[in-house]
């Protein structure tokens, strides 16, 4: 074995080892793994022995549950003799790991931080999880069809975000580490990994060179802000209305929105509050209980979904709501394909 | 240690007023069973909880002089306020407040105040008055008027104290209905005619005003007309809220939040958001 250079940022890990190494991540706190779950892959909490799926590009699902866990218990009540008690989840101290994130997802946390941390009072929950987090990013040398994360300001091959990038070259990763968390994550499992050599370096710019298409014109968020907003009152919205049906399976698919509820599980004795995603596009999500509805048609919510992602994010120096995963247009059971919608609005936007 | 976000106090129901003539609105008067009651000031909300059952947003219908308590009134609607309707004092609920942005009384000081008020939305308004007309607080604004409406007479809120005000000083109160009956005197009238009929005096004023949706559309040209500024008109709006700190995604005007940035908007700010008004 070579021996490993400190000053050298790229570590080799042969295929054989990846079990070894996740096992060993998953002593040491709480790992993530995209997982292959019917024909979809979903980030889920690793488990020993179950397989994990690092081809599907991009992973069926996000990995936002990994921070803006679905459901995540806010605290218990219990109904005492005297009244009630309340009581928090403990407090989870463990590095908190996604192995096998795409850099649409990382890119898709600045707009979730941009929610949970510094809109207003920071969720206590979320920023344990990302005060906790070591991101071990993917690289996509095979880019679906729907995806258009270059456009939107990433890239198959975009680091940014992560604490470590892996690159699968067939015999072994390579992992690129990036950051000094990164670094701690991985030095106490340095004996599995080899040195990564020039050869790998120059195979992973091969494969970033091979997973680029021609030059794309990225989208001018500043230009779209500024188009969707004079277009409020175009019959485009109100065709795009006709064909959604409501579902709100883009929502729950995107690694950026956020919407959520709270409810009360349990009876009248005890339960649980919890937090679950929610969709704007739903009629009751709006609805008072005197029943007036705010957004009370279909235009209403589409607007405000799509309004939300394109101009209020911007308006108040959020990131845009859209990162180019593309998993909105292959679940829409409607056709309803967001690209089109950057089209209208900046048609000369190469999509 | 600070509370965790979600997780709201645990406040004892102390008293329960019936309201009005339908018994539909009842104000609950709160103790906390640990701690302290949080600062507040007129205009801001809380999120009150029926464990079990669910949270919802109310404004606070308390002043902060009132030492030791806090009041909401609530009416019957949905699922939480039916279930908050079947307690009673010494039943524990859960608080999480002060939430929002109070009426910023920097903006009201030195003026005339309009208040304009209607149905059960009033709550807000009355912490409002009620804080103004303390001694301590009295000087900071000019003259007072208050319009408030209700469908009829059975349905003004805190009856006793409307009376009171009958008589302060530096202020005039107009009430009115939509529907007489009940020996009721006074005009009969929509809002924001009685307020186009009386035209209260505008070049020193500001205008403050929350109720019903159709009441407060009807109500601003009229208060434009009289020559008030959009950005003299304040109005506090209610939108469904779930978190209550700008995170859940419901209670947006454009880019602002009712719940973070409001409750409280100008008319001018209202206009750059919406096509609402």
């Amino acid at each position: 074995m070579t021996r490993m250079n400190t000053s050298n940022n790229l570590w080799f890990l042969p295929s054989e080892k990846l079990t070894v190494l996740l096992s060993a991540l998953a002593e040491e706190g709480e790992l993530w793994v995209p997982t292959p779950i019917g024909e979809g892959t979903r980030f889920l909490p690793y488990e020993e022995g179950r397989p994990i799926d690092l081809t599907q590009t991009p992973p069926a699902h996000s990995a936002k549950a990994a921070l803006f866990p679905n459901p995540e218990v806010l605290f218990t009540y219990r109904r005492e003799k005297n009244g009630w008690t309340l009581t928090s989840p403990k407090p989870d101290s463990r590095p908190l790991v996604i192995f096998g994130v795409r850099s649409c997802d990382v890119r898709a946390l600045t707009a979730l931080d941009a929610v949970f941390l510094k809109r207003g009072l920071p969720d206590s929950g979320y920023r344990s999880r990302r005060e906790r987090l070591c991101l071990i990013g993917l690289t996509c040398p095979e880019p679906a069809s729907t995806c258009f994360c270059d456009r939107m300001g990433g890239g198959p091959f975009d680091p940014k975000g992560m604490d470590i990038q892996v690159t699968s070259l067939g015999k072994g990763y390579v992992f690129r580490i990036l950051t000094k968390r990164g670094e701690t994550c991985l030095s106490p499992l340095k004996d599995q990994f080899e040195a990564g050599t020039d050869t790998h370096r120059n195979e992973i710019a091969a494969a970033e060179k091979a997973a680029s298409v021609d030059p794309v014109t990225p989208i001018d968020f500043s230009a779209l802000k500024e188009a969707v907003k004079a277009e409020r009152e175009d019959h485009f919205w109100e065709v795009l209305a006709d064909t959604c049906l409501g579902c709100g399976i883009c929502t729950f698919y995107c690694p950026v929105c956020t919407c959520f509820s709270i409810i009360d599980t349990g009876n009248l004795q005890g339960g649980r509050r919890i937090r679950h995603w929610d969709a704007c596009l739903f009629p009751a999500f709006t609805k008072e209980a005197s029943g007036h509805n705010p957004r009370g048609s279909a235009q209403d919510r589409i607007k405000q979904r799509f309004f939300h992602k394109f101009c209020y994010s911007l308006e108040n120096g959020e990131p845009p709501g859209c990162v180019g995963c593309g998993r909105c247009v292959l679940q829409c059971p409607a056709g309803i394909d967001i690209r089109e919608i950057l089209h209208y609005f900046q048609p000369e936007a190469v999509l | 240690m600070t509370r965790p976000l979600f997780v709201p106090q645990l406040m004892k129901i102390v008293k329960v007023t019936d309201e009005v003539t339908t018994h539909d609105i009842f104000t609950f008067e709160l103790t906390p069973l640990e701690g302290e009651i949080a600062p507040y000031l007129p205009g801001q909300f809380a999120e009150l909880s029926v464990f079990g059952v669910g949270e919802a947003p109310f404004g606070y219908a308390s002043s902060p002089h009132e030492r030791g308590i806090v009041r909401f009134t609530v009416k019957r609607m949905g699922t939480l306020t039916q279930e908050l309707h079947r307690l009673g004092e010494g039943d524990v609920i859960g608080m999480r407040g002060p939430l929002g942005n109070p009426f910023d009384l920097t903006r009201l000081a030195g003026k005339d105040l309009i208040v304009v008020g209607g149905g059960y939305a009033f709550t807000t308004l009355r912490s409002l008055i009620a804080y103004l007309l303390t001694p301590e607080h009295r000087e900071e604004v000019n003259h007072i008027t208050l319009f408030y409406g209700v469908r009829f007479p059975g349905l003004f809120l805190y009856k006793d104290e409307l009376e009171r005000w009958k008589t302060a000083g530096d202020f005039s109160l107009h009430l009115t209905v939509d529907t007489a009956g009940e020996g009721w005197t006074g005009p009969v009238s929509l809002v924001p005619d009685l307020v186009k009929e009386v035209a209260p005096e505008v070049k020193n004023a500001v205008s403050v005003v929350c109720g019903p949706p159709p009441m407060i559309r009807f109500t601003l040209p009229v208060l434009e007309a009289l020559g008030l500024e959009s950005e003299a008109i304040f109005i506090s709006m209610e939108m469904k809220m779930k978190c209550g700190v700008g995170m859940c995604g419901r209670c947006n005007l454009g880019s602002r939040f009712v719940c973070k940035d409001g409750p409280v908007f100008t008319l001018k700010e209202l206009r750059e958001l919406t096509n609402v008004f």
